[in-house]
């Protein structure tokens, strides 16, 4: 019995990888280009005008002539801010008449694009939010070229050997967000600091997650803003929570306290975080000084401060750099609708935002620095603007 | 004489030694690493990870584990979270937290002693159910709590210097130290971990201490996680991604054996401040991050040596003695 059984099941696995590798015997691969095509059927593209404006929220569309988009987020990992952006395609989808299921390959590039594959396979995707390693990207540009599925990136661009972009893209600047929070911080430091503040005695903590290199980078952007507002101060601590391996709060907390503990030389701190959670565990240490008003918080992320801010927060977290889900995942998907409808390709869509040499246009989501006063109305704005209030 | 021979023959005396020298050359690099401050903090740093560990070290010595401890913490610490912002009151929500955490150890007992899973698998899958289910909850974020009245649990300083948190991990350890070392059910524990079928012949239900040892642990993890949510002001879904393998690590270091049958509180102790002690020294020694990575992982190694030695040492010895 156990013989038969046995056979049974080798025939099956015979017929289904026969099944499968028909298909791409009769299709042919076509060979990979720069640029991704965008156009959902096979015949030739409408033609656009040269100065396109498609991919807005003002676009003079009836987002529900049509049947409802399938799109998929592809994702390397499980995170956070996976769950955000999906949390705010769920409302965006129904303004905008298109849903998102999700794709992943948990870590590993392999099953990344097998399940990009079946994804693509089953027939009734329209697009895709890719987020994928950069050593797959021509692997993946080839899969969708071949089934004619638009896509969008998230957070990390694609480029080709020249370094130009090749694939629309929501991208956040992070090297400009480091800077520009700290220098918030800098600019500001006298309505805090009251009276002349020796600048030997002022130092930069930086709570850092090295192996991320857009982390990284917002640490890198916040240590230019110091170095170039303080030249020659040499109090700049890195601390990185890669040594802790985890990202937390906790982490955080401790981070700050062995730092800030080991050097009791400097009376004034400014504090940058690569990430919210790491400015929470500070926020926390910095509670416990008796010192707190000698410092100075700031991150780039906003989702924890308005959150501490609602419940009367006002301690030495002063300011973030915020970036509303909605920055991103709007204009993605606006994006996106508008290469699905065919009144954009990648290389015509959102030309105004385009930098020089690029094939495709880089979206930089928009941002601000807010403090306790300017918030809502900051975070409540950028809502409505796409439509999810 | 006789006590100071004892002592230095002790399993944890080089642990000690070895503490105490990192101290002092951490001091030697940075001159504020022994103030009041700095040690405020190694206490803080301390005690979610070595409350944790005092479950697990008694799991180990008893011959099981729980790589779903940290896991359990921050559930432990979302449940306390959910429940002070729908009105509970927080000293009746801390008993229900622990509740919580021991249904957790039930649950984990279930797959270990009824279904006969190896603990070491069983609490893998366990553990990602669980942080799986805390990040359905959250929606990966962390859950704030805005009842300031919690916060002393976690802020509190005793005499105006010693954390709270740091006070509770002690006096768990004191008691489970004696509940070890000075009782029957303490010394079954070692029985079952040192040789299961022995114990099962001197007529020791193993699968019941088992059971009573992960709801302990459960329980013990619903405290560091409801803690440390107090600390951070709010209920974190990663709080608990590495604490099972700090505290493991913590045990080990401090002697307590993988292999289940020897150890003791005190090895959890020196363990947990000897990491702790290390890991805050290499950061404000400035020691680039990754080989502090490199370090630390070495620091693991050699606990794991040590263990092997002790390990060898102690079946020589009780060889040695039944040919006696």
């Amino acid at each position: 019995m156990k013989k038969i059984i046995a056979l049974l099941l080798v025939l099956c696995l015979s017929l289904a990888l026969f099944a499968c590798g028909s298909k791409d015997k009769n299709t042919p691969t076509p060979p990979a280009p720069d640029t991704p095509t965008a156009s959902t059927d096979t015949g030739t593209p409408p033609e656009l005008p040269t100065d396109s404006t498609a991919g807005y929220a003002s676009d003079d569309v009836d987002w529900f002539a049509r049947d409802k988009y399938h799109f998929v987020y592809a994702f390397t990992a499980p995170s956070p801010l996976v769950d955000t952006m999906m949390n705010a395609w769920k409302v965006l989808g129904n303004v905008y008449n298109f849903d998102v299921a999700e794709s992943t390959g948990n870590g590993d590039a392999e099953a990344y694009v097998q399940n990009l594959e079946v994804m693509a396979n089953q027939g009734n995707v329209d697009g895709f939010f890719m987020d994928c390693d950069p050593t797959i990207q021509n692997r993946v540009i080839e899969l969708l070229d071949e089934f004619n599925l638009p896509f969008v990136c998230m957070f990390n661009p694609m480029y080709d050997s020249s370094g130009a972009a090749i694939a629309p893209t929501l991208a956040l600047d992070q090297y400009q967000s480091g800077y520009d929070s700290l220098q918030w911080l800098i600019d500001n430091q006298k309505t805090y600091w009251p009276g002349d503040v020796d600048p030997a005695t002022i130092g930069l903590l930086n709570l850092d997650w090295s192996t991320s290199p857009p982390l990284h980078d917002r640490c890198v952007g916040a240590t230019d803003a110091f170095k170039k507002a303080f030249p020659g101060n040499t109090n700049i601590f890195d601390a990185d929570g890669v040594t802790a391996g985890n990202i937390n709060a906790e982490v955080g907390y401790n981070l700050t306290s062995q730092i800030v503990a080991a050097h009791t030389e400097i009376k004034y701190w400014f504090a940058d975080a690569c990430v919210e959670d790491f400015a929470q565990g500070a926020a926390r240490y910095f509670e416990t000084l008796t010192t707190q008003d000698n410092i100075l918080l700031t991150d780039v992320g906003s989702v924890m401060l308005a959150i501490e801010w609602d419940s009367g927060y006002d301690g030495a977290w002063k300011a973030c750099y915020a970036i509303s889900d909605y920055a991103y995942a709007g204009p993605a998907a606006l994006g996106l609708i508008a290469l699905a409808d065919g009144r954009a390709t990648p290389a015509t869509l959102w030309p105004e935002r385009r930098a020089a040499g690029d094939k495709a246009t880089i979206w930089i989501a928009e941002s601000s620095i807010v403090t306790k006063d300017t918030y809502k109305e900051y975070l409540t704005g950028i809502d409505k603007k796409y439509g999810a209030q | 004489m006789s006590i100071i021979k004892k002592g230095l023959k002790a399993k944890v005396t080089p642990i000690i030694v070895v503490t105490i020298l990192a101290m002092i050359l951490f001091q030697v690099r940075n001159n504020s690493y022994l103030s009041l401050n700095n040690l405020k903090n190694l206490m803080h740093a301390m005690s979610f990870a070595g409350t944790i560990s005092i479950g697990i070290a008694m799991l180990m010595i008893g011959g099981e584990i729980d790589l779903a401890a940290g896991a359990e913490a921050a559930f432990s610490g979302v449940i306390i979270t959910l429940l002070i912002e729908r009105g509970v009151w927080w000293p009746l929500a801390i008993p229900i937290t622990i509740l919580f955490g021991m249904l957790c150890g039930v649950i984990t007992a279930i797959f270990v002693n009824k279904l006969n899973f190896m603990s070491f698998i069983a609490t893998i899958g366990i553990m990602s159910v669980y942080n799986g289910i805390i990040r359905v909850i959250t929606q990966s974020k962390n859950l704030p709590i805005s009842y300031q009245g919690y916060y002393k649990v976690g802020s509190t300083l005793i005499f105006n210097a010693i954390p709270l948190p740091f006070v509770i991990m002690v006096v768990l350890m004191v008691i489970y130290g004696i509940i070890l070392a000075r009782t029957n059910f303490g010394r079954n524990i070692y029985m079952i971990g040192g040789n299961r079928q022995a114990a099962r012949l001197c007529g020791i239900n193993q699968k019941k201490l088992s059971t009573i040892l992960f709801i302990n642990n459960g329980a013990i993890a619903a405290v560091a996680g409801l803690v440390l949510a107090s600390r951070m002001h709010s209920g974190s879904p990663t709080a608990g991604d590495t604490g099972a393998l700090d505290a493991i690590t913590a045990s080990v270091l401090g002697g307590v054996s993988f292999m289940g049958g020897a150890g003791a509180m005190a090895n959890c102790f020196f363990g947990i401040l000897l990491l702790t002690v290390f890991n805050t020294g290499l950061t404000t020694s400035g020691l680039p991050p990754y080989w502090q990575i490199v370090a630390q992982g070495m620091l693991l190694l050699l606990a794991l040596f040590v263990d092997f030695i002790n390990e060898r040492s102690r079946i020589k010895n009780l060889e040695r003695r039944n040919a006696a």
